[in-house]
């Protein structure tokens, strides 16, 4: 199996070309993340591709071409699955990275005076599961649980629930803000010590304020962590489950609330694979154009033989 | 230079955001179902933190046990065959030129980002044929396919020197030994973060077993602590608190023990 | 003597030993083991018990809550059910019009199983002459009440729509703090169950046809009072089955809840607080003199489609569900409502009593009244998620101010199952009337 063994079977003068022989140590080393990778990911996308043009019922499926698709764009339910992703994305993220840079300069200003234990502190909820997270905040905000229901009586808002509908987005906003703003501002923090001393400095000595130098110079420095950061969380809110569906426990929720959510009601609470498995093509062609800025930046760097992703 | 009082405040008072659910978590596991409904922010008064940790230790037979030891298999073992495939597939794209290299990199990104929700579907039918469905292997087999770690070790292996395997070479080792002696070596940091990024990414997967498990006892912790009810199927409070808490406890302990390998990665985590 | 005595004795072992057959058939497979799906965990001592008589057929219990994704999600991959599953009635339609169960009267006659659970609990399980399951609880309504809230404010336990919301009318102005009644947001059983109380349905299948009709005389009449108590500020909307709700039963927030006779046992375990404090009623009729009862929940015991050893599975959920043996197995551990079989009436005697929790009053004697008051039946849905989540969404919107007048859900709910049955596919459904 080595590549030592084919070496030694091959006669010298067909020695193979240095290109072919490194292919063959490559494919031999690639071989099983390749097979894996094949059965685990290439495979499903190509039979929910398949399986979207099929039509369901029960276990019997039938051939009936880009069908799914036409119903899904009339879906109403499927468009409106998106309000929750719009939303994080257009305020939460936003929020997010603005709070994360804040916090990421506060890290660096912190620097001699324990930093390091806020760091810690900040980073810690995004460690721990999407379901944990979804069940302690989900009972936090229940109003039979609820410690600020007290203080809301007290306030003289007997009469007003906190978990409603409306209040929803809100709740989600501050959930996703717990659970990811510490990890992207430790990302920040890292790219923003990486920035060479010398430009902060020069500008100190011109007379500067911390604040100043911060926006003015390290800012363009964080440029594409930021924009990289962005399209992650992109991503992440379109497909954005596990706390809604511990919600959804003690609320009246929509099985669209989400596209993740729609496509698991769809597939698993009523059966509809082959509908589920267009939504998932949808979702994952989404995915990926919203990735493909990240997917040139580091092929660029693979290539270029830069080693890492983050600055 | 003088301590910024400001800032130190405004540092704090994130810090009880961030701390407050945890806070709250670790008071509730003391509490009983009425004394959760009192919504005190103290601890429970009597304390019924015990009550609580003997309910869920003793859940179905020791069920709880079953869980957490189905959840280090999963994330342990899927962390560490991920990142030796990871590692060797990193390996062939430093070490070799080779045919269809830059396409299999775009390829191997391209798929990075592949949402669950998209895959776990035809993953389900697939493991039906294979006749795998409730099978561990049915949460481990995806588990080692680590899409994005293969992109991270291309970049560690980019830092390993190129005169180290060229050293390596003239003296005569072959290219299994050169990876395993000469370049192994070299990646242990990275791969240790990488470890605990994969094994925490698992750890907290809940969507796939939520799918491909039926059966009680091979789930895993994250999808366990959702299904403990009452004898009549419906949630009981306390109990799912508790087992939150040691849910979460393993990846604190973790946490706090290998600080210095825990390394923020760009990476979607939701 | 002694001689015709035992003959006499053997003669009585043989005749009970032939009527017995004729409801339980011996098993004569090979050694076999059956899985269950069922979230009760009442069902254990009865295995036990089964498994002494059926040696050869093992039943390993599995349970991981309610499982209708699960089984969903099995049926549409064509394989992955267990051999028995346990299944609400209401969605027991859905699940045998996919096709996830199999007919089991090869092993027992139809007439027989008539005879053990009554043409109308053999509705629930059976469809176009086949029998797939056995029934085994009842979810007929019952109305339980706050004893100690009802004494403290001067209540009456009402026998009549009239008197039930005149006693809210009194109790809401003598205590605006609390709850005398919160009917839940969405649950679609339950909202049928109060139509069907009142002597109406919604929809039936009849002759390989759906019929939907929400929009029918008796069920505006139900949906338009209930919407005026709404209205008049007496009656509470609440999501049920949340922390908030099981809070308010614990603290005594709410003076009544009426639902399913099977939540006596939930109470017990959920409301360790209240002991004492609750009782059971007939819940209160629209008209006294033709008295009805309708039904939330309850579940059936069905023989899936997977199932390798139908014959072994069907003599287990028969047994289950109708032997007195099981009948007082299934009581003792939880005192669950277990009494749609006739054969209840062997066991009633020995599993009814005075019941500690409930003060001391007999709940099996009333809940079983209740049980009997069921006197209709029809046929719910195959899409019984659909219709519970567009009910839900609807009376959110009335909650929200969205849909001004309560009634007018009941055309909108209509519209959206329309439009459901419509897009899973079936074309065999009729509307604007019942069969």
């Amino acid at each position: 199996m080595t590549e030592e063994m084919i070496m030694d079977k091959m006669p010298t003068k067909k020695r193979m070309s240095k290109k072919t022989l490194d292919s063959i140590k490559a494919y031999l080393f690639l071989a099983p993340f390749l097979l894996l990778f094949a059965t685990m990911v290439i495979y499903p996308i190509a039979l929910s591709a398949k399986l979207s043009l099929y039509g369901q019922r029960g276990a019997r499926m039938w051939y009936i071409g880009l069908q799914n698709f036409v119903t899904l764009f009339q879906d109403p339910k499927f468009w409106e699955s998106f309000r929750i992703p719009l939303f994080l994305l257009t305020v939460q993220v936003p929020l997010m990275l603005f709070l994360a840079l804040l916090i990421a300069f506060l890290y660096e200003k912190m620097e001699k005076h324990g930093g390091g234990i806020y760091r810690f502190i900040y980073y810690l909820p995004y460690t721990i599961p999407g379901i944990v997270t979804g069940i302690v905040w989900s009972y936090i905000f229940s109003d039979s649980m609820s410690p600020f229901r007290p203080v809301l009586d007290l306030l003289g808002f007997s009469g007003t629930k906190i978990l409603t509908r409306p209040n929803l987005q809100l709740i989600l906003l501050l959930i996703t803000l717990w659970a990811f703003t510490g990890y992207t501002a430790f990302v920040i923090y890292s790219s923003l010590i990486a920035i060479p001393k010398a430009y902060s400095e020069q500008a100190q000595l011109d007379g500067a304020t911390f604040w100043q130098i911060a926006f003015k110079i390290k800012m363009p420095f964080l440029r594409d962590v930021c924009l990289t950061l962005f399209i992650f969380n992109a991503i992440g809110a379109i497909q954005v489950f596990n706390e809604p569906w511990m919600l959804g426990k003690l609320i009246v929720l929509p099985s669209n609330y989400t596209p993740a959510m729609y496509i698991y009601n769809s597939a698993f609470a009523q059966g509809r694979f082959t509908y589920a498995a267009a939504l998932g093509l949808i979702l994952a062609l989404l995915t990926f154009s919203f990735s493909l800025y990240i997917l040139h930046r580091a092929t660029k760097q693979m290539l270029t033989g830069e080693s890492q992703l983050l600055p | 230079m003088r301590k910024p009082i400001l800032t130190t405040f405004i540092m704090l008072l994130l810090a009880v955001y961030f701390i407050f659910p945890f806070y709250w978590l670790a008071i509730g596991t003391t509490k009983n179902v009425s004394q959760l409904f009192q919504k005190s922010l103290l601890p429970g008064v009597p304390n019924n933190f015990l009550e609580n940790v003997r309910a869920i230790f003793t859940y179905q037979n020791g069920l709880f046990f079953q869980w957490l030891a189905n959840s280090f298999l999963y994330a342990g073992l899927g962390a560490l065959i991920a990142i030796f495939l990871a590692c060797m597939a990193g390996y062939a794209f430093r070490r070799y030129d080779f045919y269809g290299k830059k396409l299999l990199f775009l390829l191997i990104l391209g798929f990075a980002m592949v949402p669950v929700f998209a895959t776990t579907l035809p993953l389900f039918m697939l493991f039906r044929d294979l006749k795998l469905l409730n099978t561990r292997l049915a949460v481990l087999l995806p588990s080692f396919v680590h899409v994005f770690s293969v992109y991270l070790m291309i970049a560690y292996w980019n830092q390993v020197p190129e005169e180290i395997f060229n050293a390596a070479q003239i003296d005569g080792a072959n290219d299994l030994l050169i990876f395993f002696k000469i370049g192994l070596p070299n990646l242990i940091p990275g791969s240790i973060t990488l470890f605990l990024l994969v094994f925490v990414g698992i750890w907290n997967n809940f969507f796939l077993p939520l799918v491909v498990i039926n059966s009680r006892a091979r789930m895993p912790l994250v999808l366990g602590i959702t299904t403990i009810t009452d004898p009549q199927g419906f949630p009981v409070y306390n109990l799912t608190l508790t087992s939150s808490f040691f849910t979460i406890l393993p990846l604190l302990i973790l946490f706090v023990l290998l600080q210095k390998h825990f390394k923020p990665q760009l990476y979607t985590g939701r | 003597m002694r001689r015709i005595l035992q003959i006499a004795l053997i003669l009585l072992l043989v005749g009970s030993a032939a009527v017995a057959a004729d409801y339980y058939p011996k098993y004569k497979g090979k050694p076999t083991t059956i899985t269950m799906w069922a979230w009760t965990s009442n069902e254990n001592y009865s295995i036990e018990e089964f498994q002494k008589i059926y040696p050869n057929i093992k039943v390993v219990w599995e349970d991981f809550g309610v499982h209708y994704e699960k089984v969903q999600t099995a049926l549409s991959a064509g394989s992955g059910l267990p051999d028995v599953l346990m299944v609400e009635y209401s969605y027991g339609p859905q699940f045998m019009d996919l096709g996830a169960f199999q007919p089991i009267n090869r092993w027992l006659s139809e007439e027989n199983f008539k005879k053990l659970y009554g043409e109308a609990a053999l509705g629930w399980c059976a469809m176009d002459g086949k029998v797939y399951g056995t029934p085994q609880d009842s979810g007929a309504m019952a109305m339980f009440y706050r004893k100690d809230l009802f004494d403290q404010y001067g209540l009456t336990v009402p026998k009549t729509r009239k008197e039930f919301i005149e006693q809210a009318r009194k109790f809401k102005k003598a205590a605006p703090h609390l709850k005398f009644f919160a009917a839940p947001i969405g649950n679609a059983m339950w909202w049928i169950g109060q139509i069907w109380e009142a002597g109406g349905k919604v929809c039936d299948y009849a002759d390989g046809n759906w019929y939907i009709h929400f929009t029918n005389p008796v069920a505006v009449e139900v949906f338009e009072t209930w919407g005026q108590w709404f209205d008049e500020g007496v009656l509470d909307l609440e999501m049920w089955w949340n922390a908030d709700w099981y809070n308010s039963l614990n603290e005594g927030t709410t003076a009544v809840v009426e639902i399913g006779c099977w939540f006596a046992e939930w109470l017990r375990y959920n409301a360790p607080d209240a002991e004492g404090k609750w009782r059971v009623a007939i819940p209160p009729q629209w008209d006294s003199a033709k008295p009805h009862n309708g039904m939330i929940g309850g579940s059936g015991f069905y023989v899936t489609s997977h199932c390798k050893n139908p014959e072994a599975a069907a003599i287990f959920v028969n047994w289950l569900n109708s032997h007195p043996t099981s009948l007082k197995c299934l009581h003792n551990y939880s005192n669950l409502p277990i009494m749609v079989s006739t054969r209840y009436e062997e066991v009633i005697d020995e599993v009814a009593g005075p019941d500690a929790y409930f003060g001391g009053q007999n709940i099996c004697e009333t809940l079983w009244e209740a049980h009997q008051l069921v006197n209709t039946t029809f046929v719910a849905l195959p899409i019984m998620s659909n219709v519970d989540e567009s009910l839900s969404l609807l009376i959110q919107e009335y909650v929200d101010g969205k849909i001004k007048r309560f009634a007018d859900i009941l055309p909108r709910w209509e519209r959206e199952v329309i439009k459901t049955m419509k897009e899973f596919g079936y074309s065999n459904v009729i509307t604007g009337k019942l069969p």
